[in-house]
């Protein structure tokens, strides 16, 4: 398929930045709709929006970045399908590059895996380590061998397969001289099926620690978030960034929406620009339906609207029916656990995460407020 | 503190992920820059052992594909980059040939960095000729235990590569090629073994603390030229930016000063054609030597020679050329007249003659009723003694075979080889006659050696009468051998 699918760097820039706003992109709905079924679904698919949650969250993770800072481990924590590996995978590199402009050729600022869900009863460190090795560019790494100094002799160490401890080795060596500013493990719910979670958690630290200019993300649900609340010595350095959903107010109203409904409508309203059909379904007006459907999630709703679009390009005239709706969206029961578990998560981060620091306490109230001479200045 | 808008701003500037990084490290070349600077040989070796690979893996697999993605192989010799490559410690990587220009162009491709040419003596290919590169590592033990000292592995310098400087300018003392001092010590196998420059290929003493030899004290001459070449080498980029025309006009300045051409060429112990057509002709080159004898004489430094500045050169007072003028004396033919005759009693031949009187083939041959016997008795002796050792070596066959017979083994090579006393290399002729001989007795599966095509038909006949003669003892259907239709 040789389409243009819209890009980051595309040729319509968008306009000044507003709370709500899609990428730039390639083409516009207009010439888009002439095209076949398949080209259109897949541009609509592609678009990210850009809605004050997300915003929040990259404007902290920029903060939580800054090389000069003491945060060695960085847990992007949010609900299934928020967003957060498109986050990462958007804007990591441009949040590297701010802090270190010049990249020279053979380094990799950013190495990011996936932790390995592969039917392993327990979570194998070898294949981490490795993935982590490719990430970080790392070549031939089936002929790598382990050298050994001793009495003033060197020698390669002679092994039928490279142990733990050798491809640890190795790793650090790659990160050291590809310069990796941040090592970031994605699906890091995964390292929980780790027999040990005390043996784990001085793992993930020696990592942090590989060098000074390097920092560790994991990126995952609410299920990692006691691994760094439990060990205090993690918990010193390290930092949990909640990427959260919008909540639907007991009573919404459709005059007076609060600032959750208002910035998910405008989301809405954005979609329904895009929308790859001829006859795009009024999304505004059911907006209190599907922030119910997809719990406040735009990840999640954008996801189920596609679904959405894809039926409805199934049909002759391409008209939405009430049975595509309800094929669309997630039924209940589902969308019940699905709430129960966020629920569940969102109470297990309430004061822990980053920007929640407790300042009920009235001293704290003299960091901010300006002394009596200042104000006389 | 980041504000929304500017969060704002980052996602709209957001490329998604980078280019892919270059395959090996982009660690530079030690003291990149300087005179000391790592040879591009030595430069491969430790970045393939800071990769943690052997060198070979990174030539045969990472190299390659580089080169393929530049997209010049079109333009590249048949073979790929990893042909031969540490033949002569790879000498056609540091000279300052197409070769080297290609192992630099990949390697910076490879690295992403510039300038590895400099690690190279590319940037003197336009200024000088001749065979600049040793064939072989050479070290100075001081700088290797400097290097140690320093808590840093140690690493071969382009320096000690260049053949017209003998010795160490730092330590004053002459260059080594190491060997291995500990007998009996090798590693256990190849496996052990870790390339890299300044560490023995044997035992792995790092800094070569294994060698027997000790080296000398170099003479001051031979400091001064290391001297001269150091800094030539710290100044390649100033150099290669000059290029070879201000060095001509620097000459013809030195020749205007102190008299013409003639006497240059004189004092330096230069052919005065030489110099003359160099100085006429902007595509010549001067050898590297000749330029060096030049500022010996003249006491000018080389590298500012090469960059086309007359600056003079403390310790050059009193040294001369290296380089001799070739001198011929008149051939004495009836010294080359006795010879010959003598030769025919001796049983010597024309080209032992050659060596002693030190002529050419030629000038003996004008002597033809002496220079024709002398060569006819050589070849009727080659002959009889090749004659000797293919009649030695059916022989030899033949008893193994018979042996092999008496035993009831069949004749292949491995129960050859387990008779002991007949160990044979695939090449020798014993090799060949046996194969040649299976097949005469009748083995199918034998497969005659490429060599026994250009065998005589004497030969094969003898070896034929051979087989002839095992054959009773083998019982199998001889095969005949086509020597007749010769």
């Amino acid at each position: 398929m040789n389409m243009n699918l819209p890009t980051s760097s595309g040729d319509c820039v968008t306009p000044a930045p507003t709370p709500c706003q899609a990428t730039p992109q390639r083409l516009t709905r207009d010439e888009v709709l002439s095209r076949p079924a398949e080209e259109r679904l897949s541009w609509f698919s592609s678009i990210t929006y850009v809605h004050p949650k997300l915003l929040q969250t990259v404007a902290h993770l920029q903060e939580l970045m800054e090389p000069a800072n003491d945060i060695k481990i960085i847990a992007l924590i949010g609900p299934t399908g928020i967003g957060k590996t498109t986050l990462i995978d958007k804007c990591l590199h441009s949040l590297v590059q701010r802090f270190a402009p010049v990249r020279l050729p053979h380094e990799v600022p950013v190495a990011m895996v996936a932790a390995p869900a592969n039917g392993e009863r327990s979570l194998s460190w070898r294949t981490i380590y490795r993935r982590m090795q490719i990430a970080c560019g790392g070549v031939l790494l089936d002929q790598q061998r382990k050298a050994d100094i001793t009495n003033d002799e060197l020698a390669a160490v002679r092994a039928d397969r490279i142990g733990l401890a050798q491809r640890r080795e190795f790793l650090e060596a790659e990160v050291r001289h590809r310069r990796v500013r941040l090592l970031g493990i994605d699906e890091s719910h995964h390292l929980l099926r780790f027999g040990s979670s005390d043996a784990m958690m001085d793992t993930l630290k020696s990592l942090a620690d590989i060098q000074a200019e390097t920092k560790l993300m994991l990126v995952g649900t609410y299920q990692i978030a006691p691994l760094l609340t439990t060990y205090g010595q993690l918990a010193r350095r390290s930092a949990i960034l909640h990427y959260q959903r919008y909540h639907l107010s007991d009573q919404p109203k459709d005059d007076s929406p609060t600032e959750d409904e208002a910035a998910f409508r405008e989301v809405l309203k954005k979609v329904e620009e895009d929308w790859p059909c001829e006859d795009a379904p009024n999304l505004q007006a059911a907006w209190k339906f599907i922030i119910r459907a997809s719990l406040g999630s735009v990840g999640l709703m954008k996801m189920q609207v596609t679904q959405l679009a894809s039926l409805q390009m199934g049909h002759k005239r391409e008209r939405v029916r009430k049975l595509d709706v309800q094929r669309a969206f997630k039924p209940p029961k589902m969308l019940n656990q699905i709430e129960a578990e966020m629920v569940a998560g969102e109470e297990s981060l309430r004061g822990a995460c980053y920007g929640e620091a407790d300042l009920d306490d009235p001293d704290s109230a003299a960091l901010w407020t300006p002394t009596l001479e200042k104000r006389r200045a | 503190m980041h504000d929304l808008a500017d969060a704002t701003q980052l996602w709209s500037e957001a490329t998604g992920p980078l280019v892919a990084a270059t395959p090996l490290y982009g660690i530079p070349p030690r003291c990149a820059g300087t005179g000391e600077v790592e040879s591009l040989f030595s430069h491969l070796l430790s970045l393939s052992f800071a990769q943690r690979l052997a060198p070979r893996q990174v030539v045969s697999h990472v190299l390659p594909e580089v080169e393929e993605k530049l997209g010049v192989m079109a333009m590249a010799p048949r073979h790929q980059v990893g042909w031969a490559w540490d033949k002569h410690a790879g000498k056609q990587m540091v000279g300052m040939h197409q070769s080297a220009a290609r192992w630099a162009r990949v390697m910076e491709a490879a690295t992403g960095l510039a300038g590895l040419r400099f690690s190279t003596l590319l940037p003197l290919e336009l200024l000088t000729t001749g065979n600049l590169v040793t064939d072989e590592e050479r070290v100075c033990i001081d700088c290797l235990a400097a290097d140690k000292a320093d808590g840093q592995m140690p690493y071969g310098r382009l320096l000690w590569r260049l053949r017209p400087a003998t010795c160490c300018p730092l330590h004053l003392k002459r260059l080594l090629v190491p060997t291995c001092g500990r007998k009996g010590r090798l590693l256990a196998s190849d496996y052990g073994r870790i390339k890299l420059s300044g560490v023995c290929g044997s035992c792995g003493s790092i800094g070569h603390a294994c060698r027997k030899e000790k080296s000398e004290e170099a003479s001051p001459e031979e400091v001064w030229r290391a001297e001269q070449c150091l800094r030539v080498l710290a100044a390649l980029p100033s150099i290669e930016q000059a290029g070879p025309a201000p060095v001509r006009a620097a000459v013809r300045a030195l020749c205007t000063e102190r008299g013409a051409v003639s006497s240059l060429a004189f004092r330096a112990g230069a052919p005065k054609s030489v110099l003359t057509q160099w100085l006429k002709h902007e595509e010549w080159r001067l050898s590297f030597d000749q330029l060096l004898d030049i500022c010996a004489v003249e006491e000018l430094e080389l590298a500012e020679l090469l960059q086309g500045r007359l600056v003079a050169s403390s310790g050059a007072a009193g040294l001369a050329p290296s380089r001799v003028r070739r001198r011929r004396d008149p051939v004495d033919h009836d010294a080359v007249r006795s010879a010959l005759v003598q030769a025919l009693t001796e049983k010597r031949s024309v080209t032992d003659v050659a060596k002693e009187l030190h002529v050419d083939l030629a000038t003996l041959a004008k002597h033809r009723d002496l220079y024709v016997p002398v060569r006819e008795a050589s070849a009727k002796r080659n002959a009889e003694a090749e004659e000797a050792r293919h009649l030695a070596a059916i022989q030899k066959v033949e008893t193994m075979a018979s042996n092999l017979a008496k035993r009831g083994k069949r004749l292949t090579h491995r129960n050859a080889l387990c008779e002991g006393s007949y160990c044979f290399a695939p090449s020798s002729v014993e090799s060949v006659v046996f194969s040649v001989m299976r097949t005469a007795l009748g083995d199918r599966r034998a497969k005659g050696p490429a060599v026994a095509a250009r065998l005589g038909p004497r030969y094969l006949q003898r070896i034929s009468e051979a087989a002839d003669r095992l054959r009773p003892g083998i019982g199998q259907v001889q095969i005949p051998l086509a020597f007749r239709g010769d």
